[in-house]
């Protein structure tokens, strides 16, 4: 192909992330044999050197001159998306369109107005960088100013929506920008593109080398004084390590531990890096991809950080999700102290840039040719059929469709038929789930359903048995006359108790259903304990009724490999999954051990037996056992030492504050959802079996699994005793979560129903 | 600070057990003790000193008796009692086994036959045989899709076996495939002509054991030449016969420090 690729970042030379992306972005093009030419638009300086570097490394090389005075200025730091864009570049424009370009990528949304000089011919394509939607308010809770662009979410909607693709550079950023704009948006991350890295050169034994490497941007500035603030200074004073910070903030730098070593400008980077033990990236705030943890990954250095510095890269280990700067240093003191704690950074890190690079390549590869690129500007639509109101995000069963809709709208654009009555307020929480692509009706829209005579289905022998008795003649007309006037390459029901809903005339051939639970096992496990379940099914109905879809969606391993038996090739593992969590980080006073649930049969069966027998035996440690949940409104008369909190507004609040969890459950159903919540949050816990039920192994590893009371009274109690084992298991637990709860987990199922989908477009 | 807890993989469940037997019973004589001390407090309260600590002493040893008659009548009555009762006391136990968390392990391999219970695909015509060996034929102008299981995802090598109607041989136009939506260059293992066994390392995301993903098969259809008397009437894409998944160990995807 023919690429152009025009930015205001210069490829040359590589002393900034920015530049970085872009030097790094040519190279994969030109790597996949395509011609590539780079317009610079020459705001920001460089030296006659420089241009010819990038005159040699590029296919061709156009300067369009820029001049900043003549920028439009921010009113109040807000920019329009146009500020920058100069009417004297447009005659360079046009003529870059006559040259017949296959493609079209321009670097920054506010020089989006660049595309709208090329023809639908071209693929138009904006390298987004970062998100630019109220990045002054963003800076400003920082205290920091502005100092780049920011603009409207309206003003960075019409820029994207130029592009016929939009990149952007980590997923949770294209999750921002899915809500912005109707061009399909994907994740493009970075890679640098490093020369071989040099040998370590610190010294076996020396004092470890702590490194950080960061321009005098305020934000890096920022976050590296609060990291230094918080270090423990006898540690370097003392010579038990070293601490050496290059770039321009080694400069901006004003106070830092004696006996830093300031490096300055760093000409060389595989030589900074090789003369490290450990790099930290302690940034607080700000959006993008941190080009700098990236870098420091790719020279195979270990690196310690906060969840922000590590966004987007797949990291599940504690000490890479660390909350603050401050949290940061005292990681680095724990490194510095506790060698085996080194060579557990190490490990983490290696697999970091190991998985990261492997996931860049394949998002490259979007660009190997013009057929791979422009299949994905084309979509399937999928339609999602619910009568859970998931959008009030209250419930386990809502988070789970809302996460799946959310990693899913990545793929394919969704359309919900959701059967219920909504406000307006509920469709606008919708569509900020699905993105601007997104779409959401109500069985209410077909108001003539309501009053239509017997459906065809009702007297056909296809709806027999549980789907008869669970049959609504309302929600079945009111799919097929939206059917009527929308396409669909796939359809997903959640729940079976509208299974009936996929006799539908107009339903597409990829039919799914999403189960949540397998209803006959979750009955069996009920009565085994002589309770009745509120949804009644045989077995062999509810098999009859799953066999009756292409793909069965299973929340949890066991499901999985059940159905799997009878269905074979037929099922999808669709585990739950959880947004980045804070690690939890329970501060001074008494311990705090913590329940959450709502007030269901097996919760208040479990929480009953935990107060009466095993709560007694442990509460001797002054521990208090913090309830939270509809469950509160069991406990009439709570012991002491027992706290009722009733519903939350803020249950990640609740979980980053407790110590210890745990889930006395002994029936119910498939996954449970708080059990997820614990792990992903690196809570200690300790699980009944069943508590456990579904989960993919990590018993005494991640969380300790009690078979007995006693078990469960003596792992509680050490728990409660010992701070080192709260500690380890509750980042073994965290490390569980992110590796089997976090969005990319989702994603082989996804990518599945996507290509299953656009098969049939 | 380093703990001295033991390694929690390798949970001695028997001394767990121990441990928390013993802090029942700990805990069922302070409740004891607790009760008598209350009880007696006048009395001690009204007493000496030195009658004070003989009481406390008492106390204690009669707590902790009393609470050891207590265990002893439960298990009486245990033994005896219903399954209600008892699972009033501890459920656990109760939980049924096939409930306990297991760790996912994929296989390193899978093989996949055209006529395979667990082929799930799209655009095939049904499987047919000729007694020795099956397959099944791409409907034309449909872009064919078969599901996978990644075995874990990573690095793995895909072979497939494929052949072609009405004795056409194999160029490079005919076929092309893709994993997801990702093209693959597939080699041929050994050089094709009506049949071919071709191969492909592919890079899936790493996943626990239970993903999936999707072969896509395009090719160009055929149907049976004028001359040719034959009774298909079928215009016919790629026959496909076989697909074999292997787990590659995974080698460093970059330069890494030890």
């Amino acid at each position: 192909m023919k690429i152009l690729v025009i930015s205001p970042t210069p490829s040359h030379p590589r002393d900034a992330g920015n530049r970085q992306r872009i030097y790094a972005l040519l190279t994969a093009l030109k790597d996949f044999g395509h011609s590539v030419h780079f317009a610079f638009i020459q705001r920001e300086t460089v030296d006659a050197g420089q241009i010819a570097a990038m005159d040699a490394a590029w296919d061709g090389l156009t300067l369009i001159a820029h001049d900043r005075a003549a920028e439009i200025r921010p009113v109040d730091g807000v920019q329009g998306l146009d500020d920058w864009f100069l009417d004297q570049s447009a005659a360079a424009f046009e003529a870059l369109a006559r040259q017949d370009f296959d493609v079209v990528i321009v670097a920054y949304v506010f020089f989006s107005r660049a595309l709208t000089f090329f023809g639908p011919e071209t693929i138009r394509i904006i390298d987004t960088h970062d998100v630019f939607t109220d990045r002054h308010l963003r800076l400003a809770r920082l205290g920091l100013p502005s100092g780049f662009f920011s603009t409207t979410a309206a003003e960075e909607g019409r820029g994207l929506d130029r592009a016929d693709l939009v990149l952007a550079i980590q997923d949770e950023e294209a999750q921002a920008l899915q809500g912005l704009t109707t061009s399909p948006v994907i994740t493009l991350g970075h890679l640098p593109n490093l020369a071989a890295s040099g040998p370590q050169t610190t010294a076996p034994g020396a004092p470890p080398a702590i490194g950080y490497l960061g321009s005098a941007n305020p934000i890096n500035v920022r976050a590296l004084a609060r990291f230094c603030d918080a270090l423990a200074p006898a540690t370097f004073a003392e010579g038990r390590a070293r601490l050496v910070i290059g770039g321009g903030a080694a400069v901006a730098l004003r106070t830092a531990p004696d006996g830093t070593e300031r490096q300055g400008a760093v000409a060389d980077l595989a030589r900074f890096y090789a003369g490290l033990d450990l790099c930290v990236n302690p940034h607080e705030g700000g959006t993008g991809l941190k080009i700098k943890t990236v870098e420091g990954l790719s020279h195979g250095v270990p690196m310690i950080g906060t969840a922000e510095a590590f966004v987007g890269l797949d990291a599940q280990a504690a000490f890479h999700h660390a909350g603050s700067a401050a949290e940061v240093a005292g990681l680095v003191d724990r490194y510095i102290a506790d060698p085996p704690f080194r060579r557990t950074v190490a490990a983490a890190s290696a697999a970091v840039a190991a998985g990261y690079a492997v996931t860049v390549r394949r998002q490259q590869a979007v660009f190997r040719s013009a057929a791979s690129l422009r299949r994905s500007l084309v979509r399937p639509r999928i339609l999602v059929l619910t009568d859970i109101a998931f959008w009030q995000e209250s419930l386990g069963n809502h988070a789970r469709i809302v996460e799946q809709l959310r990693a899913a709208s990545a793929v394919v654009d969704i359309d919900v038929l959701a059967f219920r009555s909504m406000t307006e307020a509920d469709a606008t929480a919708v569509r900020r789930i699905l993105g601007a692509r997104g779409r959401c009706f109500s069985f209410k829209d077909y108001p003539g359903a309501a009053a239509r005579e017997p459906a065809w289905l009702e007297a056909s022998a296809r709806l027999a048995g549980y789907e008869r008795n669970a049959f609504s003649r309302q929600y079945f007309a009111a799919l097929e006359e939206h059917l009527a006037t929308h396409h669909y390459q796939g359809f997903l029901v959640h729940y079976i108790r509208l299974s009936y809903l996929r006799h539908a005339k107009g339903l597409p051939a990829l039919s799914m259903i999403d189960l949540h639970d397998v209803m006959a096992l979750r009955m069996a496990n009920f009565a085994h304990f002589g309770v009745d379940h509120f949804i009644r099914i045989e077995a062999r109905a509810e098999l009859d009724i799953l066999d009756g879809f292409q793909l069965i969606l299973a929340i949890q391993a066991r499901e999985q490999a059940y159905l799997h038996r009878l269905f074979p090739g037929r099922v999808l593992y669709a585990p739950h999954v959880l947004p980045e969590p804070k690690p939890a980080r329970p501060g001074p006073g008494p311990l705090r051990v913590v329940f959450v649930g709502g007030d269901s049969p097996m919760n208040r069966d479990g929480v009953t037996w935990f107060l009466n027998q095993v709560w007694p035996v442990v509460a001797r440690h002054g521990a208090e056992f913090h309830l939270a949940g509809d469950i509160c409104n069991t406990v009439e008369q709570p012991q002491p030492g027992v706290v009722l909190h009733g519903r939350l507004a803020d249950l990640p609040g609740f979980l980053h504050s407790a110590s210890v969890a745990v889930n006395p459950v002994f029936y119910g159903g498939g996954l449970k959802i708080k059990t997820v919540e614990y792990l992903c949050s690196g809570l200690p816990a300790v699980l009944t079996v069943e508590a456990a039920f579904g989960l993919p192994g990590g018993a005494g590893e991640a969380y300790l699994l009690a078979t007995r009371r006693e078990e469960f009274c003596a792992h509680l109690d050490r728990l409660l005793r010992d701070a080192a084992l709260r500690q380890r298991v509750g980042e073994a637990a965290f490390a569980f979560g992110r590796r089997h709860f976090a969005p990319r987990a989702l994603r082989p199922c996804l990518d599945t129903i996507a290509t299953l989908a656009a098969a049939a477009v | 600070m380093e703990s001295a807890t033991p390694d929690l993989r390798r949970v001695d469940l028997k001394a767990a057990m121990a441990e928390g037997e013993a802090l029942i019973d700990a805990a069922l004589a302070a409740h004891h003790t607790e009760r008598l001390r209350a009880e007696l407090a006048p009395m001690v309260a009204a007493a000496g000193p030195a009658a004070q600590d003989l009481a406390e002493g008492l106390i204690a040893a009669i707590g902790a008796l009393s609470a050891r008659v207590a265990l002893l009548q439960q298990a009486a009555t245990n033994v005896q009692a219903s399954r209600a009762a008892l699972i009033a006391i501890d459920p656990l136990p109760f939980i049924p086994e096939d409930r306990t968390p297991l760790p996912v392990q994929p296989p390193p391999r899978y093989a996949l036959a055209a006529d395979a219970p667990d082929f799930n695909g799209t655009g095939f015509y049904g499987p047919e045989t000729n007694g020795r060996e099956s397959w099944r034929w791409v409907r034309p102008d449909s872009a064919s899709t078969i599901l996978l299981p990644s075995l874990g995802g990573g690095r793995l090598l895909l072979r497939v076996g494929l052949m072609l109607p009405f004795g056409h041989t194999f160029d490079t136009a005919v076929a092309r495939m893709r994993v997801n939506s990702m093209d693959v260059e597939m080699a041929p293992v050994i050089p094709p002509g009506n049949r071919g066994l071709f191969e492909a390392t592919i890079e899936l995301p790493e996943d626990e054991g239970l993903g999936t993903f999707v072969l896509m098969l395009e090719s160009t259809s055929f149907t049976v030449p004028d001359a040719v008397p034959n009774s298909e009437t079928r215009a016919l894409g790629l026959g496909l016969q076989t697909v074999v998944l292997e787990k590659l160990v995974a080698g460093p995807a970059l330069a890494l420090r030890p």
